[in-house]
């Protein structure tokens, strides 16, 4: 996501590129049934934007209280960025299990300060997809937190100072090299998985596997016969890792018999001929790469080339890549819209806003749409799938993609009796925090501090707190990484009020900090769905509170109930 | 995959059926019109799971009618869990 809001935004409108007031000619129907069709796709999972965050840095500029103020995403709540990624997990578990799972397409900014140690917790999220899963890469995916190294506040040194005990900074050249990684170990594990429905086991994947090599290849095709999701990735590598780029070409095609095949471009809207900087929309010829998207030649000639392949094949073609178009470069923007134009891909699916909407361009006489995607993370998290039909009666191609967000979903879940949604609603009175100094989700927001150190301990004090509170829900039965100096968890709280004193050093907060984190990762409890349960909720809570930076209703809370009358009433 | 529900003449959709798949059910290719008679083991429609497997839909025993209404709005993925989300509703005065 955009570090900064708006700056930009009207000015690319202005440019006439799309937005508002731009309308979709009625030759688009908008049915409120399903319109009679022959499927030709898989459905698939549209997920983005869980931002991972390395909580356990030294202070950075970009994170103290004054300056979140002016970036709303420069700090979230810190139970957001503790518990946030069980929202993906659940929403993996859920749609990409192994019962009724199905294929997931990541619209990028998995990693937000884009420290490596990052790129590992999000490969622990996606190991709970269990079916193969593909990503487009965001601007938070190799960049300094989304905006780049240069600018204010920017630096290597910040960088490194953000990611310090948390393995370092990891640039796109890295993370493409990671992911590059993940594919091939699902690969592997795609090679021997039980196939079921045709989804287990992917041809493509298993020869990708085998016969790509991130060192001296710099494109890979399958060649074999079968049907193969992974048909087509080019990558290059660059010493300026801003111009590295990785895109990938899936084949979704669902039903054996189905009238067009169904092809999937991820584009990298992350590259850039030169190194982008935070803010540095207002210099000319200089990129935010929060601010903008990009792509450079080298990429959108691969994308052509695909394109016309496909275009033999009478394939239904969409586009994804994490920026919308109204935020990609102008000469980026005008290629990628004479793409669509020329070889009618008809839809286009963009991350990044955090919100969700549909975009409308108008190219003349002609308009093309674009889907929005929401976050996974950010209120309300929410998440979409996506098939592609043809109305039998016209032949026109038709989207279906239901949206869901996670707070009205697990109500209507919880309320239908259906399994495995969090009652959150039912443990209120027990989970959500007492309402003392750092136990509000938004009480860091009470600093207007222009000391990042001192934001540092708010926040590190919130997650002590957090992380006691967890231990006192979910007991600890055993564990095989007990922070120093514990055996017990009331060892573990004991040391946590100590650390909670204003004389203990940061470092010390930070060192034990990161102990938990490993703690939790390695322990067992007694009731593993109350934790489940607990995280999930502690997240969804964080998240109605971090949009308003305060505890107020939404404004679809049906039920207020007032305070207790006080004596004076 | 279906239970008809005879007072309220609505063929629902099984939550358990679809519970006990492997995989996702993702489309319902409906083979029957508003306004036609449908009576038991006639042919409705087919239902489509991801990865290309294809199931008949049969209208189930005791249920017959004239076709008031398709389901058009159909949440596949949560046809496993409750709430049951019908697939047919019948005209209430049987010709």
């Amino acid at each position: 996501m955009r570090l900064f809001h708006g700056l930009w935004v009207g000015a690319l409108l202005a440019l006439g590129c799309g937005g508002p007031g731009v309308t979709l000619p009625l030759t688009y129907d908008l049915p409120a049934s399903e319109p009679r069709s022959n499927r030709l796709s898989l459905e698939v999972l549209l997920v983005a934007d869980n931002q991972t965050q390395y909580l356990y840095g030294k202070p950075i500029w970009l994170r103290k209280g004054l300056f979140d103020k002016v970036a709303v995403t420069g700090i979230r709540s810190p139970e957001l960025d503790l518990y946030g990624q069980d929202l993906l997990g659940w929403i993996l578990d859920k749609e990409a299990g192994v019962r009724r799972g199905t294929v997931s397409i990541h619209l990028g900014d998995a990693l937000n300060l884009s420290c490596t140690w990052e790129m590992d917790r999000f490969t622990r999220t996606m190991s709970a997809a269990k079916h193969p899963w593909f990503m487009a890469l965001g601007n938070h995916d190799g960049y300094f937190f989304g905006s780049g190294r240069t600018g204010p506040g920017s630096s290597q040194a910040e960088w490194d100072a953000g990611c310090a005990k948390g393995g370092g900074p990891i640039t796109k050249t890295q993370v493409i090299e990671r992911y590059f990684g993940l594919l091939v170990a699902q690969g592997r594990q795609a090679a021997v998985a039980t196939s079921f429905g045709g989804l287990g086991a992917d041809p493509g994947l298993a020869a990708f596997a085998r016969e790509a090599d991130i060192a001296h290849e710099a494109a890979w095709s399958y060649t074999g016969n079968a049907r193969a999701l992974l048909r087509r990735v080019k990558w290059h590598r660059d010493c300026q890792y801003w111009r590295s780029y990785l895109i990938q070409e899936l084949d979704i095609t669902d039903p054996v018999d189905a009238p067009r095949p169904v092809r999937v471009i991820l584009l990298d809207t992350s590259q850039f001929k030169d190194e982008p900087g935070l803010a540095a929309t207002v210099i000319p010829g200089m990129y935010d790469a929060g601010a903008s998207g990009f792509m450079l030649d080298n990429q959108l000639d691969v994308v052509r080339s695909w394109l016309e392949e496909d275009r033999k094949d009478n394939a239904v073609v969409v586009m994804m890549g994490h920026h919308p178009e109204n935020v990609i470069g102008g000469p980026a923007l005008a290629a990628m819209q004479g793409l669509r134009q020329e070889f009618g891909v008809e839809l286009y699916v963009s991350a990044h806003t955090h919100s969700s909407a549909y975009f409308v361009y108008g190219l003349g006489e002609s308009k093309q749409l674009e889907l929005n995607i929401g976050s996974v993370l950010d209120f309300p998290a929410q998440y979409r799938t996506l098939t592609v039909l043809q109305e039998e009666r016209s032949q026109r191609t038709v989207m279906r993609s239901p949206r869901r967000e996670l707070w009205q979903f697990w109500q209507d879940g919880v309320g239908a009796g259906a399994p495995g949604f969090p009652n959150c609603e039912a443990k209120k009175d027990a989970w959500y925090p007492p309402d003392t100094p750092h136990n509000n989700y938004a009480d860091y927001m009470k600093s207007n501090s222009i000391d990042s150190a001192g934001t540092e301990r708010m926040l590190f004090a919130a997650l002590l707190d957090s992380y006691a509170r967890l231990l006192t829900v979910a007991p600890t039965v055993t564990s095989t990484a007990w922070p120093p100096s514990t055996g017990t968890d009331a060892a573990v709280s004991a040391h946590i009020a100590t650390l909670k004193r204003p004389d203990a050093p940061l470092s010390s907060l930070q060192d034990f900090l990161l102990a938990l984190d490993t703690f939790e990762a390695n322990r067992t409890v007694q009731d593993e769905a109350t934790r489940r349960d607990y995280r999930a909720c502690q997240a969804l809570w964080a998240s109605t509170a971090d949009k308003h930076k305060a505890r107020i209703p939404e404004v679809d809370q049906w039920f207020i109930v007032f305070p207790p009358p006080t004596a004076k009433d | 995959m279906f239970s008809y529900d005879a007072p309220n003449f609505t063929l629902n959709f099984l939550t358990s059926y679809f519970a006990g798949e492997p995989e996702r059910a993702v489309y319902a290719k409906f083979r029957v019109n508003v306004d036609q008679m449908v009576t038991s083991g006639d042919f409705i429609g087919i239902m489509e799971f991801n990865g290309g497997r294809r199931v008949w839909m049969i209208a189930p025993p005791g249920c017959s009618g004239r076709v008031a209404a398709l389901n058009g709005r159909i949440d596949y993925g949560l046809l496993a869990d409750p709430p049951i989300q019908f697939a047919l509703r019948f005209a209430a005065t049987k010709p």
